[in-house]
């Protein structure tokens, strides 16, 4: 966790999507694909940038790979376009692009070496031996499998595999890598250390890089941006934060991250900024920050909090204002860094909230089936329209 | 029953089991057994043992229609394999590959057809066809009517092993600058090569052996080896057909035998990933 947070620091701070004038590498525009009845891409626009580490997130089926594919020239364009360098990519095929693709199943040549294999698209360049080679070797370096050259893939660990599927797609030194859940086979501890050494990779070769995958802590971790895809619809674009703290409909924010969703119904606004709500399972009512667009009065929204933005209070208080809530606690899980309390509310509504051990606060009074108040933070509380 | 009959198999069926797999093998093999090994008799009678002797082998060379019967045969055989190996592998290609069409279920139905056909059938039906098309019948006729049956052999073969191919290996040899034809040469071919090979080998022995199509679509010009077999068996077996015979069988074990290692050395291969 806490590496992790040291290696977002060192990220380039500029935000190429955050300026107007900045020129896109690769622009989709209202691409559109259809298998028969199903759309699975269906008018998703989306401008990448020269270097980033973009990441599509979205449950399966939702139309990840075929947007993948899109963009190397498997799945042609039904409607829309695909633009690279300002280059309209219609009518080229795969081979004819600048884009690699590391597959999900790696798709590794099996009768040829390690070597040959990560040689293949070098070789395909007319490339002389000498140089195919020293690259070759540079590449295993990247990746890390010197001396696995002249093993055949079944020789190979999953890991390893892993590794000379990327080395193979970066040979050619594409400006857009397009990756295909190139962890989904790994085990959840060499993940971790894989997503810090592809985030690595990429800061190295520069390329942009496109990584599908359904895994949204693995997003988090590694994406400068994050696309999330619903029903083959690109339903929010942003920064790991952006989509963490402003998700944009309740379906995006029940994907990332855990979250308590609550119906209200909007009553008003107050001068420093906050949303006035009534809310069936808070009977103190509540009060949210305001989002972006605008609230009608009487308009029904969704409220969403993150188990870690409530506080749990022992005993039931006795002014329970607004963003108060009375319940007793039905379920405790210890996860070492943090614990996790579940409250059944007055109404028998479920909430989840979560407090971090710093082992130096002893809680009191926070067993199973004590009575408990929760404290909302209005800040935190996030008002959602669709 | 006793009680010996708890316990596993009892001696009797086994017994039994033994006795109807000697009677199999041996109306499998005896009669070829007795061809090889008359083809070694010293005497010109076919029945009567005189010693051993390879001197039928010794005279096959100076039997100027056998041997160029047996010519006739190889050219055939070769020529129809390779035919019926280019034909059979691009059509389980295109079977395989093209996805979802029209009469697709179909045509995969279609392509086993031919190997129950009886070949009285297959080889009427071509010649009628060289017939209504004024072909003249001989070699060409011949090797055109092999590749035709045998290339269901070679189709059925490849794709076998096609389907248990990932498709996204041809992907991947395109997403790294191969164009569509340049992969199937550098990944699928090198892949599927046993299989081809099997195929081939099969396509020849299967021309090698065929009686009753090359008989129907055959003309004055062109007389195969088992032609001229049957025509000389038919006036009486001698010596040197026994020797000749000998002969072939020992090409087409060998052929099988490659094609069969072929494949299982690649199933091996396989399983090992
Ligand atoms: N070749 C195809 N023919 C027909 N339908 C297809 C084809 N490829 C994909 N689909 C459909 O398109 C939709 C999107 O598929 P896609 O593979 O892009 O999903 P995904 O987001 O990658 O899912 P997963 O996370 O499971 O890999 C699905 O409904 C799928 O059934
Ligand atoms: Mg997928």
């Amino acid at each position: 966790m806490d590496s992790e947070r040291q290696f977002g620091a060192d990220r380039r701070p500029l935000a190429p999507w955050a300026d107007p004038a900045a020129r896109p590498l690769i622009s989709i525009r209202n691409a559109e694909r259809r298998f028969g009845a199903v759309t699975a891409v269906d008018g998703v626009s989306l401008d990448l940038f020269s270097g980033e580490m973009f990441c599509l997130l979205g449950p399966s089926g939702c139309g990840k790979t075929t947007l993948l594919r899109m963009l190397a020239g498997f799945e042609p364009v039904d409607a829309g376009s695909i633009l690279l360098d300002g280059v309209d990519q219609g009518g080229l095929a795969p081979h004819q692009r600048q884009t690699n693709m590391m597959f999900q199943s790696y798709a590794l040549f099996p009768h040829l070496t390690v070597a040959a294999n990560i040689g293949f698209g070098l070789k395909q360049q007319g490339l002389a031996r000498a140089v195919i080679r020293a690259r070759v070797a540079e590449l295993m370096a990247l990746v890390q499998i010197d001396g696995l050259a002249e093993r055949k893939p079944h020789q190979l660990s999953g890991g390893q595999k892993q590794r000379v599927a990327l080395a193979r797609a970066l040979a050619r030194q594409p400006k857009v890598l397009l990756l295909d859940e190139p962890m989904a086979a790994l085990d959840a501890r060499i993940r971790a250390e894989t997503q810090r050494e592809l985030k690595q990779i990429q800061h190295r070769t520069g390329a942009t890089f496109v990584v599908v995958t359904h895994d949204q802590s693995e997003a988090m971790a590694m994406a400068d941006r994050i696309g999330v895809m619903q029903g083959g619809r690109l339903v929010q674009v942003g920064t790991p934060a952006d989509i963490y703290e402003r998700p944009v409909s309740r379906a995006v924010a029940r994907f990332v991250g855990n979250i308590n969703l609550f119906e209200a119904v909007v009553q008003g606004e107050t001068a420093d900024g906050l949303v006035v709500l009534a809310c069936p399972a808070i009977p103190g009512g509540l009060s949210a920050a305001r989002p972006f667009g605008q609230l009608a009065p009487g308009q029904p929204v969704a409220v969403a909090v993150r188990p870690e933005r409530m506080e749990v209070l022992p005993g039931r208080l006795a002014q329970a204002g607004p963003n108060m809530v009375h319940g007793v606690i039905g379920a405790i899980s210890y996860l070492g860094e943090l614990t996790v309390y579940s409250v059944a509310l007055a109404g028998g509504l479920p909430l989840s909230a979560s407090a971090v051990n710093d082992g130096r606060r002893a809680v009191q009074g926070l067993g199973l089936n004590a009575e408990v108040t929760v404290r909302i933070d209005p800040g935190s509380a996030m008002v959602l329209t669709a | 029953m006793e009680h010996g009959a708890m316990s596993g198999t009892p001696p009797s069926s086994r017994r039994w089991d033994a006795a109807i797999l000697t009677l199999l093998f041996s109306f499998l093999y005896v009669p070829i057994l007795i061809v090889v090994v008359f083809s070694f008799n010293d005497s010109r009678l076919v029945t009567v043992w005189a010693g051993f002797s390879t001197r039928w082998y010794g005279s096959l060379l100076s039997n100027r229609p056998l041997l160029d019967a047996a010519l006739i045969s190889l050219q055939i055989g070769l020529l129809s394999a390779l035919i019926a190996t280019v034909l059979g592998t691009w059509a389980a290609i295109v079977l395989t590959r093209l996805g979802p069409f029209r009469g697709r279920a179909v045509l995969g139905a279609m392509v086993y057809a031919p190997l129950v056909m009886p070949e009285i059938i297959t080889g009427l039906s071509l010649l009628l066809l060289f017939v209504a098309i004024g072909l003249d019948r001989g070699f060409w006729t011949i090797t055109l009517a092999h590749a035709t049956f045998s290339m269901c052999f070679v189709t059925v073969l490849v794709q076998a092993r096609l389907v248990t191919l990932d498709r996204s290996l041809e992907e991947a040899a395109q997403d790294l600058g191969c164009s569509p034809s340049a992969a199937f040469r550098q990944v699928t071919l090198p892949l599927i090569s046993t299989s081809v090979a099997a195929g081939f080998l099969l396509a020849l022995t299967l021309s090698l052996d065929d009686l009753v199509v090359a008989s129907f679509v055959s003309g004055p010009g062109a007389t195969t080896l088992p032609m001229r077999i049957y025509g000389q068996a038919r006036l009486g077996v001698t010596p040197e057909i026994n020797a000749i015979c000998s002969v072939l069988i020992g090409l087409v074990t060998l052929a099988v035998l490659a094609a069969s290692l072929l494949t299982k050395r690649d199933f091996a291969a396989r399983r090992e990933r």
